[in-house]
């Protein structure tokens, strides 16, 4: 089967983000950015699933800046075939993204659309979704197992009450969770060859999408300081200090 | 250095070069950190699994040639390497010993010798180390008396050599050798060659050195007692030996260079987390300007260096000549190096000498590449007397 896997350009996870002084958003001056951890593990899908010889063809999309290009050419060195760089400097909000993803779904008419379940710059965690309900087609998130069978995908999910086990039809949009997989580290022989694998770039009009601004961000804040712990003298104080906040 | 750089894929920018380096690099730090590192120095033993995954993932092969087992590129690629371990905390000692003994070898080698003495440590099955110091010659490597003797099978080599880093690991020395006495030459340059000699040679002894450099490779006295080397692993011209090393230092150089820059940069972030949180005032120790202009500083001092360092790098890969660049490179990155460690140390207070902070556990290699594998002033030498003309002062 033909596997599209979505890949974004993120602020790298390690770094310590900075939040501008006007509150307008955060410091991208210089910062490290990476492929988004949850769409590594999305490639990651894909590959072993090439590996296996369950698919024929891995295509890795990105919508984002020229830069972005070194995410997909990390998707490439991963094992994707080819690559489709949908580029634009906009802030691309999920809306957005869906309906890219969706036209490009229409395009290729891959089996499956695997995509990270959210992105960790914004954490929206709607882009699977929406794609999912614009093409109408079944959706099976926070994937932590995955099994083909034919022309159906069992699914085991995360879920605030443990594991939920679904099963869906292909073609189908299934959101990767941390635990689905590790992804593999990239070795320079295949970094290498990654770059002479093909990127097709396009615009966001060459796809005759219109463009989504339903979200305003308005402040951008850093999260409270911490205040700083009570040392305690033994275990009665500790459980009479917990008392007093109700905590037990 | 070795070869031009190889060409790669399209035509690269220094940028992307770096970054395709230390991509690779980041997947073999990521799975033997730190940690890792200090439990092979506690327990005084090789890294060698680290040392294969770096064959594993192509790193070793970097600036060998493809055509020879290789993964191409040039000094830069060599340079991204050494910087992309160190600042995960992998200052890899050894990767600057094999530069120093396969460089000469693929410049000056027949295919032959790079075949058998190479190509096999590229996925890091075999290792090869460096001879070069001796106890009573030291920097001046012209005063060495370690000599090969001709006879009809091959050479005869006897003598001793110190410091010898990884000697007990390494399957081969490259080992530089006087082939004609000081007395019988016109010129202490002259009369000095290459020899690549079997470590596990019975007429080999080795006994450790007590050395504190916090590396899990461990340095040797090496005796060499008539040891038997075939003709065939003479390295170049007899003779030539040392002239033909010398021009492929420089380059090498760099390696040192990028080891310092990131164990700088690997202290600094240790110093700024723990300024940011360490408030016995109160308020973190890193609002201070004492302590924050100080670990500026040394931010800035190394990012300099480092323009430099890539500078040089790339002029060598266009087979420009850069060894005044590579030595000033190495002599301001050691030591922008040593300040960032010493920033680090200066931040950490008294937990800066608990062995377990592992801040003080940093000070001894960095601080030792002001002078290894060469002085910081012999390099000032080398500016006064080659870049800005002035006499020899030594
Ligand atoms: C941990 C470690 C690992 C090493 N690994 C290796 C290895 O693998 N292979 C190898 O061959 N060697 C190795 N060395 C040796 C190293 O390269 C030498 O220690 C170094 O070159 C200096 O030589 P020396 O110690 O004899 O110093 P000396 O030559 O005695 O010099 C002492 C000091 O005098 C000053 N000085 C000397 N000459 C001059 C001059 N002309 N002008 C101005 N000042 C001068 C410098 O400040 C120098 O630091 C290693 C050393 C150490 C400590």
């Amino acid at each position: 089967m033909k596997v599209m896997v979505s890949v974004k350009r993120v602020v790298d996870y390690n770094v310590r983000i900075q939040v501008k002084g006007d509150g307008s958003g955060v410091n991208l001056d210089g910062v490290k950015m990476s492929m988004n951890p949850f769409d590594e593990i999305a490639m990651e899908q894909a590959v072993q699933m090439k590996d296996a010889g369950t698919a024929e063809e891995v295509i890795a999309v990105t919508i984002g800046p020229a830069k972005a290009e070194e995410q997909l050419r990390s998707a490439l060195a991963f094992g994707a075939d080819r690559a489709i760089h949908v580029k634009t400097d906009e802030e691309i909000q999920p809306l957005t993204a869906a309906r890219i993803l969706a036209k490009l779904f229409e395009k290729e008419q891959p089996k499956v659309l695997l995509t990270g379940k959210q992105a960790i710059d914004d954490d929206a965690n709607q882009t699977g979704q929406m794609t999912a309900a614009l093409l109408d087609l079944p959706q099976a998130t926070f994937a932590s197992a995955i099994e083909f069978d034919g022309d159906k995908a069992k699914v085991t999910r995360e879920v605030d009450s443990g594991l939920e086990t679904i099963e869906v039809d292909l073609p189908a949009v299934i959101t990767t969770d941390l635990r689905l997989n590790e992804p593999r580290y990239l070795k320079l022989p295949d970094i290498m060859k990654a770059k002479k694998k093909p990127i097709d770039a396009m615009s966001v009009e060459d796809l005759g999408i219109e463009e989504a601004v339903k979200l305003n961000v308005t402040k951008t804040a850093p999260p409270p300081e911490r205040e700083p712990g009570v040392m305690v003298e033994d275990v009665n104080e500790l459980v009479s200090k917990m008392k007093d906040k109700g905590l037990v | 250095m070795a070869t031009a750089a190889q060409q790669l894929p399209g035509e690269q920018s220094t940028e992307q070069r770096i970054r395709d380096v230390k991509e690779a690099t980041r997947g073999v730090t990521e799975q033997y950190p730190r940690e890792y590192l200090l439990k092979c120095i506690a327990e005084g033993r090789f890294p060698e699994d680290c040392w294969r995954a770096l064959g594993e993932f192509g790193l070793l092969g970097l600036s060998i040639p493809e055509e020879h087992g290789g993964s191409g590129g040039g000094v830069l690629e060599m340079t991204a390497l050494m910087e992309g371990l160190a600042e995960a905390g992998i200052p890899m000692l050894f990767l600057i010993v094999t530069g120093l003994a396969r460089v000469p070898i693929v410049k000056h080698g027949t295919l032959d010798q790079i075949q058998r003495f190479v190509q096999p440590t590229v996925s890091g099955e075999k290792k090869l180390c460096f001879a070069i110091t001796e106890p009573n010659a030291g920097t001046n490597s012209f005063a060495m008396t370690t000599l090969a003797t001709r006879d009809a099978e091959g050479y005869v080599l006897s003598g001793q050599k110190v410091f010898i880093s990884g000697a007990d690991e390494a399957d081969w020395i490259l080992v530089v050798a006087r082939t004609t006495k000081v007395s019988d030459v016109e010129h202490r340059s002259e009369g000095m060659s290459l020899f690549v000699v079997d470590a596990k040679d019975p007429n080999i002894r080795m006994q450790a050195l007590n050395i504190q450099a916090e590396a899990p490779e461990k340095q040797f006295l090496v005796f060499f007692d008539e040891v038997r080397v075939p003709a065939e692993n003479l390295v170049g011209e007899e003779g030539r030996g040392l002239a033909g090393m010398f021009d492929s230092l420089n380059a090498e150089r760099l390696l040192v260079a990028a080891m310092s820059l990131g164990t700088g940069d690997y202290a600094l972030k240790k110093a700024v987390d723990y300024a940011n949180t360490r408030a016995p005032f109160g308020k973190p120790i890193g609002s201070y300007q004492a302590l924050q202009h100080r670990m500026a500083l040394a931010k800035a001092e190394l990012e300099a260096a480092r323009l430099m360092t890539y500078s040089a790098a790339a002029s060598f890969d266009r087979g420009e000549s850069a060894g005044g660049q590579a030595n000033m490179a190495k002599l301001l990155a050691s030591r922008a190096g040593t300040q960032a460690v010493e920033a680090a140390l200066q931040t950490h207070g008294g937990y800066a000498f608990d062995r377990d902070y592992d801040v003080v556990t940093l000070w001894p290699l960095v601080r030792l590449m002001e002078i290894a594998p060469i002085n910081n002033e012999m390099l000032l030498n080398y500016v006064g007397q080659h870049v800005l003309g002035l006499p020899k002062s030594y």
